[in-house]
Formats: C-alpha cells, sequence, structure tokens
C-alpha cells in the first residue's frame, strides 16, 4: 500500500477513535490497530529515506 | 688503318676549327619560322624550324642591336654564322641581323585550326563538369620511363588517391607520336576507365607537333571518357590541351590535382562525420546538462517531500498520542459505560439504582447509582 493510502488510513481509524459511539474496548482496539499502522508507516518511511540518503551520498 | 685517338676536348676543337674556318658557313642568310623564343639576360635565342627541320639560333646581345619585333609563329631570315660550342659540343647559328617575312606557316596553320575548332563549340564539348566525383581506374597515356612518367609515378607513391592507374605506353614526340597517341587514346576509351591522362614533360616547340595534329585532335573530340592533359610547360599549351576537359601546366601539376580530386568525396565524407560527431556531443552536452539540472531539481523535490513526510509522521504521532484512551484515565478521571456496554455521554442515560461500569487507569468497577442530579452546571457554579 502506498504511504498516501497508509496516512489517509490512519487519518480515518483517528477520526473513528474520537466518535462518540464507541465504548472503550472498541475505542483500545481501534488505538491499536492505528498504533500497529503508525509503526508500520513510520518504519517503512525511515527506511525509504535510509536508501535516498544512501543513494545521494553514492 | 690506325685510329685517331681523341678526347672530347681535342674532338670537339678540331670541329670548332673545321667550321668556324669553313668560309661557307661564316655568311649565311637562313630562312625558316621561329618556333621557339626565349630572351636570356641580353640574348635571344631561338628555333628555326622548317617542315620537320630545325635549327637553334642565337643573337648575343640583342638588345644592343636594332632588331626588328619578332614573335613565335613569324617567319623570318636570319644573317649570321655557324658557330661550334666547344663546352657543348653543339652547333649553334649566331644571327647579327633578322629580316622579318611575315607569320610562318605552321603558325598560320595552328590559328587557322584552333579557330575552326573554336568556332565549331568543340572547345567546349569538353568540360571539367564531366569529371567524375569517384574516380578508382584512370589510364595514363605517356612515354614509358621518361621524365614525366617518372614524375608521375613519384607523385602518385607519395600522395594519398582512390584510384588505380593502367599506363598505356606512347611516344609523345616525333614521326609515330600522332598515331600512337590516338591509338593509346582508342584503347583507354574502351577500358571503361573514370579518366584519362595524357601528358609529356617539357621539350622543344617541335617536340609538341603531334599536340597539334588534326587526326588526333578529333579522336579527342570522339572520346567517350573524359580526358585531362599535363603537357609541357606554363608555354605550351596546345590544341589538345584546350580541347580536353581540363589541362594542367606540367605531368606533376596534372597528377597532383588528379590526386586531390579522387580524394575530394572521402574529405567530404570524413567533414561529414566530424560535423555529425560535433553536433552528438552538442546533444550529448545538452543532455548531460538536463540530467544534471534535472538531478538536481529531483533531489529538491525529494528533499522537500522527506521533510513534509516526517513532519507529517510527527503529526501523526501527536495525534496518535493524544488519542490514546488510556492516557485519559489520569487525575481522576474514568471512562463510565451503562449496564449495556454503551458509552455514558449524559447524566440523562442513566437513573437511580442503574448498574453502571467504571474503568480506570489500573482496574476495573462496578456501581450503582444512588442519586441522579440533572441540573449540575459546573461551569456556573460557586
Amino acid at each position: 500500500m502506498s504511504i498516501k493510502k497508509q496516512i489517509t488510513l490512519i487519518e480515518n481509524k483517528l477520526k473513528q477513535l474520537n466518535s462518540d459511539d464507541l465504548n472503550f474496548e472498541d475505542q483500545i482496539d481501534i488505538y491499536q490497530s492505528t498504533l500497529g499502522d503508525f509503526k508500520k508507516l513510520k518504519k517503512e518511511i525511515d527506511e525509504k529515506i535510509n536508501t535516498i540518503e544512501a543513494l545521494e551520498i553514492e | 688503318m690506325s685510329l685517331l685517338h681523341l678526347n672530347v676536348a681535342e674532338f670537339n676543337q678540331i670541329l670548332a676549327d673545321i667550321i668556324h674556318n669553313q668560309l661557307q658557313l661564316n655568311r649565311l642568310c637562313i630562312f625558316g619560322e621561329i618556333t621557339q623564343l626565349n630572351h636570356f639576360h641580353q640574348h635571344l635565342y631561338l628555333t628555326l624550324s622548317h617542315e620537320n627541320s630545325h635549327l637553334p639560333c642565337v643573337i648575343y646581345n640583342a638588345t644592343e642591336k636594332q632588331l626588328p619585333f619578332i614573335s613565335k609563329g613569324d617567319t623570318c631570315e636570319i644573317i649570321g654564322q655557324c658557330r661550334y660550342l666547344k663546352n657543348k659540343g653543339q652547333l649553334t647559328f649566331s644571327g647579327v641581323k633578322i629580316l622579318t617575312k611575315g607569320t610562318g606557316k605552321k603558325a598560320n596553320l595552328r590559328s587557322k585550326l584552333r579557330q575552326e575548332y573554336k568556332s565549331s563549340g568543340k572547345m567546349e564539348l569538353k568540360t571539367m563538369d564531366h569529371i567524375p566525383k569517384t574516380i578508382e581506374k584512370v589510364g595514363l597515356i605517356t612515354s614509358e620511363n621518361s621524365a614525366a612518367f617518372h614524375d608521375i609515378q613519384s607523385i602518385l607513391s607519395k600522395s594519398a588517391h582512390t584510384f588505380d592507374v593502367i599506363h598505356i605506353p606512347s611516344s609523345v614526340q616525333g614521326f609515330n607520336a600522332e598515331n600512337e597517341i590516338t591509338n593509346a587514346l582508342s584503347i583507354a576509351d574502351s577500358l571503361k576507365l573514370d579518366i584519362i591522362c595524357l601528358s609529356r614533360g617539357g621539350g622543344a616547340e617541335q617536340d609538341f607537333d603531334c599536340f597539334y595534329s588534326e587526326t588526333l585532335a578529333n579522336k579527342v573530340c570522339q572520346l567517350t571518357t573524359p580526358l585531362i592533359c599535363g603537357i609541357g610547360h606554363k608555354i605550351n599549351t596546345t590544341l589538345i590541351c584546350e580541347l580536353a576537359n581540363i589541362h594542367f601546366e606540367t605531368p606533376t601539376a596534372m597528377t597532383q590535382w588528379l590526386c586531390e580530386q579522387s580524394m575530394n568525396p572521402i574529405f567530404e565524407l570524413e567533414s561529414r562525420l566530424k560535423t555529425s560527431k560535433t553536433n552528438l556531443l552538442k546533444e550529448l552536452n545538452n543532455f548531460n546538462h538536463l540530467q544534471e539540472t534535472l538531478k538536481i531539481k529531483m533531489k529538491e523535490s525529494m528533499k522537500f517531500n522527506i521533510e513534509k513526510l516526517k513532519l507529517k509522521t510527527n503529526e501523526l504521532n501527536k495525534k496518535i498520542l493524544i488519542n490514546n484512551p488510556l492516557a485519559k484515565l489520569t487525575n481522576g478521571f474514568n471512562y463510565i459505560e451503562t449496564s449495556d456496554k454503551l458509552p455514558l455521554k449524559s447524566i440523562q442515560q442513566i437513573s437511580t439504582n442503574d448498574k453502571i461500569n467504571l474503568t480506570l487507569n489500573d482496574g476495573t468497577a462496578k456501581a450503582e447509582i444512588k442519586y441522579v442530579n440533572k441540573k449540575t452546571n459546573y461551569l456556573n457554579r460557586k
């Protein structure tokens, strides 16, 4: 999935998290899922930045 | 019979004595046509000709003698004496007086012939335009082992050229020259050559007689192969020279031109290749420049996008931290649900004796509502 789509997905989950109708367990589930998605995205972004910086040095 | 043994000097001395003491040879008047005329220092050197006979003459200190204006082709009588030049072993006629007798027969004939060919347009039949651009086979008509032949060979061995030479030997002076050259031209024309070269070196004017021959001139006009001439020196522009596609002052000049002419297509190709190379290098430079510009722009763009992405990631991180449900459960804040596990967001959802679920930072609890006050306004309370 593209970075842009992943960001959109996380932002949608955050919106969902702020919704009034969620009970606590659902909030925790969505939060953990969002956090997981974010960590995955962060790792992917860091890897890409490292690759680009390595190419620039070459 | 005993032999008289002499060295060259002794022999020349005897011959000079005989000629100079012969009274009949000391006062002569010789008639002929001037076929060669040269001034050297104060002396005048000329050749008198009559039909096929020629006599070298000299008039010493000509500038001091009141001589009439004479030119090549004039007939005249020269009064003088025979002299034998001991050093050279040559007989010459030393004149003291010249009497002009009008234009000579040979000069008249040549002039008439020239005029005929000119007025019939034959002198414009063969032009430089008929010389092929690609020259691969050349026929060379000249005397075998002559100085001209060796000069031509020498230039061919030193100069780059694209053609092979087929030598068609022919005498280029004397009685047989006219026929031999005509035959050689016929042979050359049948060989499907690109160019025929007719050449000979310098010499006495009478040696060039064959190049004024009508038979030879007609043969030249009939040739289908282009003809170039390098005959004699600058002064020897013969009828055949004028009928050829192009003529040169000397065999050397002719051969040099031929080599250059044959190389022209290669030089042109080389020049075009150089131009193409220059254009390609120019385009390559432009491409490299464009590539560098794109590289810089791409780097800038990537840098900008990376920064943008970093900012976005930070923003998301902050939002996620803020939205952590557990982070809200501090400082006495709890999460409350109804018995139906719905978030308790309004006092209107509960009544006395209802059971509710409490979630705290470090555990959960269940509670029962003892009292409900639906009018509390926390912001306006005192």
